[in-house]
This record gives C-alpha cells, sequence and structure tokens, in this order.
C-alpha cells in the first residue's frame, strides 16, 4: 500500500521522465553506442528507480539520482556484454542497426557532430562518462564524482585525459 | 571551434536526435517497476525462508549436540579396566572378571531406599566424563555377586545405579560356581539445589556445633537402623557426617566395616550429598596400629587441599580406567585399595568422590602401588 510520501517520490521520477528523457537516452547512447539499446536502459534504470524511489529533496537530486542509475544500467550492460563476447555466444542485446544513430546524425548533416560522437566513443569506459556527464548533462566536478562513485581529483583526472584523447582522435580525422 | 564547443555542439545534437518522453514509456517504466518490485519481494521471502530453514536446521544440530552432551550415563557400566580389549555398545567394557547380569534400568525411580550396608558413591559433577564408577568389593579372592554403581553427575541430580554383577577372581584357577546374584537392581535420583543455594547452605554451617537434630542419612537411611549398625555421629572436616561402625558377616569369615554417609539436611533444600559410604576394610577386623574402626578413620581423614589440581585420572591399559579427586589418598588394606576422600569444602565447584578399589576391577598391584603413591596423602 503506497504512502503519500512513496507517491511524491514517484511523482518526482515522473517528473524527471517527463524533462529528462531525451538527455538521458542521448547519455545511455553515447555509452551503449546503440540508440535502441539506449531507450530500453534508461526505461530500466526508470523502472529500478521508480521500483525503490530515492528521499531526494530537489527534482535536481531526483534527476542526479536517475542519472546514477542509467550510468549503473549501462554499466551492467557493457560488462554483460563484455562476458557474452568472451565465451563467444551471440549477443543478446537488440539489433538495431549501428548505423541507425549515425544515420540520424547525418541526416541533420551534422558531420562534425558525428565525427565528435565517434571520438567519444573511443575513449575508455570511465574518461566516456566523464566527458559525457560533464558536456551532455552538464554536472559539476562533485556531482559527477558523486554519481560515477569516485573522487573528484579522479574525475579532473579522466576529463582531462578523456579532452586530450578526443583531441588528438579529432585531429587524426580528416 | 575549441573541444569544449565542439562538444557542446555534439552533444546538443545528441539530445535533438533523442525520442521525446511519452505515456506508453513511462507506463511501461511503471509496469518494468512494479515487475521489479515483485522479483524483490519474492527475494525477499526466499531469504526469510532460507533463513528461517537455516535457523532451525541449527536449532536442531545445537538441541542434538546438547542432548548428546547432557546423555545419561545410565546405561554405561563402566568397572574397571578390561584385561581383554572386548568393548560392548557403549564403548566401554567391563573389567573381565566383572560380568554385568543385566541392562541398567532406563527410568530410574526416585527416592528409593538404598541398602545401607551397601557402599555408596555420589559425587556431584557436570559431564559424563566425571562420572565415577563404584564397585563394591567382595573380599579378595572370593568369588560372590554384588552391586556395580554407577554414578552419574549432572547439573542438577546425582544419578545413581545399581547394578548386580557377578564377581569371581581373576585368577583363572579359581573357578566360582553358583553365584547368587542380589535380587535387585535400583537407581536412585537425588535432586541437587543449584550451586549458588548449595553454596549458602555450606556458608551457614556452624563447624564447631554438631547438629545431631538435623542430620539425617542419605537415600532415606531408616532411622532404625538394621542390626548390628552402631550410628555414630561425627563431626568430621566440616561436613556433618552420621557414622555407622558394623559388624556384618559376608560371603566370607571376614568382617567388613562399616561405613560413613556424611549429609546434610536443609528446611526447603532436602538431603545433599556431601560425603560417601567408604568402605574401611578388614579394619573392624584388625584395625591398623590396634586402632577402632572409628577412631582410625577420624585420624585418617583426609584435609582438603585446595591448592592441588582438582583430579587425578588413572588409567590402565592406557584407557582412562579411574578419575580421583587429588586431594584423595590411598591405603592398602591386605589386596584392597581404599581411596579416601574429603568432600566437605564449601567451594561447590570443586568435585568430590571417595572410591573403594579392589584388585577384583582388573588393576594391577603395580598400578594399585602407583595409585595410592599418586594420591599424595595430606596427612
Amino acid at each position: 500500500m503506497s504512502t503519500v510520501d512513496d507517491r511524491n517520490r514517484s511523482a518526482a521520477i515522473e517528473a524527471v521522465f517527463r524533462s529528462d528523457y531525451g538527455r538521458l537516452v542521448a547519455l545511455a547512447r553515447l555509452l551503449l553506442d546503440r540508440r535502441v539499446e539506449a531507450e530500453e536502459v534508461v526505461q530500466e534504470a526508470f523502472a529500478r528507480v521508480l521500483a525503490k524511489p530515492p528521499r531526494a529533496t530537489s527534482p535536481r537530486e531526483a534527476t542526479a539520482y536517475v542519472q546514477r542509475a542509467v550510468v549503473n544500467v549501462c554499466r551492467d550492460g557493457l560488462r554483460r556484454r563484455r562476458v557474452i563476447r568472451s565465451v563467444g555466444h551471440p549477443e543478446p542485446w537488440r539489433s538495431g542497426s549501428p548505423a541507425d544513430g549515425d544515420a540520424a546524425a547525418l541526416a541533420a548533416g551534422a558531420n562534425e557532430r558525428q565525427a565528435v560522437v565517434d571520438a567519444i566513443r573511443t575513449l575508455p569506459g570511465r574518461q566516456r562518462e566523464v566527458v559525457v556527464l560533464r558536456y551532455l548533462v552538464e554536472r559539476s566536478t562533485t556531482e559527477t564524482a558523486e554519481i560515477l562513485g569516485i573522487s573528484e581529483g579522479s574525475v579532473k583526472t579522466h576529463l582531462s585525459r578523456g579532452l586530450a584523447a578526443l583531441e588528438a582522435e579529432l585531429e587524426t580525422r580528416p | 571551434m575549441n573541444i569544449d564547443e565542439l562538444l557542446r555542439d555534439a552533444m546538443a545534437g545528441e539530445v535533438d536526435a533523442a525520442p521525446a518522453p511519452s505515456d506508453s514509456g513511462w507506463s511501461a517504466v511503471e509496469e518494468r517497476s512494479v515487475a521489479l518490485r515483485r522479483a524483490r519481494h519474492h527475494r525477499r521471502l526466499a531469504a526469510v525462508a532460507v533463513g528461517v530453514a537455516a535457523a532451525v536446521l541449527v536449532g536442531v544440530i545445537v538441541v542434538g549436540l546438547s542432548n548428546r552432551s547432557t546423555r545419561s550415563t545410565t546405561d554405561t557400566l563402566f568397572v574397571g579396566e578390561p584385561t581383554t580389549t572386548v568393548g560392548d555398545a557403549t564403548g566401554l567394557a567391563p573389567a573381565a572378571n566383572v560380568e554385568p547380569t543385566g541392562s541398567l534400568p532406563s527410568n530410574p525411580g526416585s527416592g528409593d531406599v538404598l541398602p545401607p550396608e551397601r557402599w555408596i558413591a555420589a559425587r556431584q559433577g557436570r559431564s559424563d566424563s566425571e562420572l565415577v564408577i563404584y564397585l563394591m568389593g567382595e573380599p579378595p579372592g572370593a568369588c560372590g555377586a554384588d552391586y556395580a554403581a554407577t554414578v552419574d553427575g549432572r547439573p542438577d541430580r546425582i544419578l545413581i545405579t545399581m547394578t548386580p554383577v557377578r564377581i569371581w577372581p581373576a585368577d583363572p584357577q579359581v573357578s566360582c560356581v553358583a553365584i547368587k546374584l542380589p535380587p535387585v537392581r535400583r537407581a536412585f535420583l537425588v535432586e541437587l539445589p543449584e550451586p549458588r543455594a548449595m553454596r549458602q547452605l555450606f556458608d551457614g554451617l556452624d563447624p564447631t556445633t554438631p547438629k545431631a537434630a538435623e542430620s539425617t542419612a542419605i537415600f532415606q537411611v531408616p532411622t532404625a537402623l538394621p542390626p548390628g549398625l552402631t550410628p555414630q555421629n561425627e563431626w568430621l572436616d566440616g561436613s556433618w557426617s552420621v557414622c555407622y561402625a558394623a559388624t556384618r558377616t559376608l560371603c566370607s569369615e571376614r568382617l567388613v566395616a562399616g561405613a560413613t554417609v556424611a549429609t546434610i539436611q536443609s528446611p526447603g533444600l532436602g538431603s545433599i550429598v556431601l560425603d560417601l559410604a567408604i568402605p574401611v576394610g578388614d579394619m573392624i577386623a584388625s584395625p591398623p596400629n590396634g586402632q577402632d574402626g572409628i577412631a582410625w578413620l577420624e585420624q585418617h581423614w583426609i584435609r582438603p587441599d585446595p591448592s592441588a589440581p582438582p583430579f587425578v585420572q588413572v588409567t590402565v591399559h592406557g584407557r582412562p580406567a579411574l578419575i580421583f579427586e587429588r586431594r584423595a589418598t590411598a591405603d592398602r588394606l591386605g589386596d584392597t585399595v581404599i581411596v579416601w576422600s574429603e568432600g566437605a569444602s564449601p567451594d561447590v565447584d570443586d568435585t568430590w568422590l571417595a572410591l573403594g578399589v579392589s584388585t577384583q576391577m582388573g588393576v594391577t598391584g603395580e598400578q594399585l602401588v602407583a595409585l595410592a603413591e599418586s594420591m599424595q596423602p595430606t596427612l
């Protein structure tokens, strides 16, 4: 039996869903590469959060909580994917074309953007998480550290290395 | 554009390309959430079930071990060390020259009357390892039948089981015929107060004033003593004793002494065993140094040595045969060793016992000598 408090928390999560769904899908897509899979991830993250709503007191905290959930679900998916690849099983995730997102981007005529996105995908996992959180959802160093569960120093280090790697990667592209 | 601008522009494009939230999407989220909650609930139930099952299993094991550790030894007849390595179901074989004549009673009664002429061993103890077996000896070299007493000390009671046994000399050249068994076998259950109450009781005693009116023999020794028994109340080393001096003829022409039974009685607590009947062998017939039995007994009464280790364990043929209190001493009277023990210590945590050891228990003479020497008399 749900309480008023539970209903308020659920309402807060739904508000995040309404306002940040697209950005969260983009976050998942950048971390996972595939948009179809990204929507699955975001819905799974919202379901997990809704099953056990946080005691967030502000919309920003609730948003951060969902973002952390998205990152965790992405990590689970990547980990699972690595395990499956290591044992030689076929990819179990949805078979959306890897080019789906690319096609949408290209359709938008943003070749340069696509190059940046492709460069982001070449980053190691932690660097990619830091860069995306900083530039996509515009989290501060402190907030990024909280979401990822690492220290602020680590965030700065990964961000610095990630940006340097991105610059190097973009310079190699025509 | 620098890297910052490139990233922000790319991110904005990603967000623009992302799908918009929908009601169906939120409904799907809610359905997943409900499914997750149910799954979590089921996991909790499963965890609780596993926990309860584990608790029950642990409980069963604990109860089982507890029952095992407090298992009664009434079905154990342990009289010395066998001269052969034949064991019975209990793992403890009787001496080769002692034959138990039947199974011990499984449901001993409480308050049964012990035959006062019998030697009684009783003690306070806490574990099976402190089991004391007392075999009432027949005159050395004689054929006969008697009782074997097992004494099982428990936290709240003393269980004494008397079992008729046939006894014959260890000498195979001696043949025994027509051994008549004692007619009864009895078990006695003596309730003890909890140790603290017992300590208070001891502390309240006045060791200087005999209290004949309060003394009663343990196990309902009849006030009308059998013919030949002369009651002599004595205060011996802090415990109130009722001494019997008896002259009785057993299966041989030897005269057998009496015994002392130290008891104490307190209103509300009943009779408490402090000491036990002690056989004094041939001393009435031929008391050492010409003394009479009671005087000899008083002279040899052992004072407790609190600094002494609590137990002496006698090992025969590599196996623990008898356990004696360290403070005890032993005397040899002919072929019979009598181990004396003082049980009057107010420290109720100390166990006490006294045993009569006969060569008929399968203990060799050398072992008896070693036993006597190990007792470190404190006379």
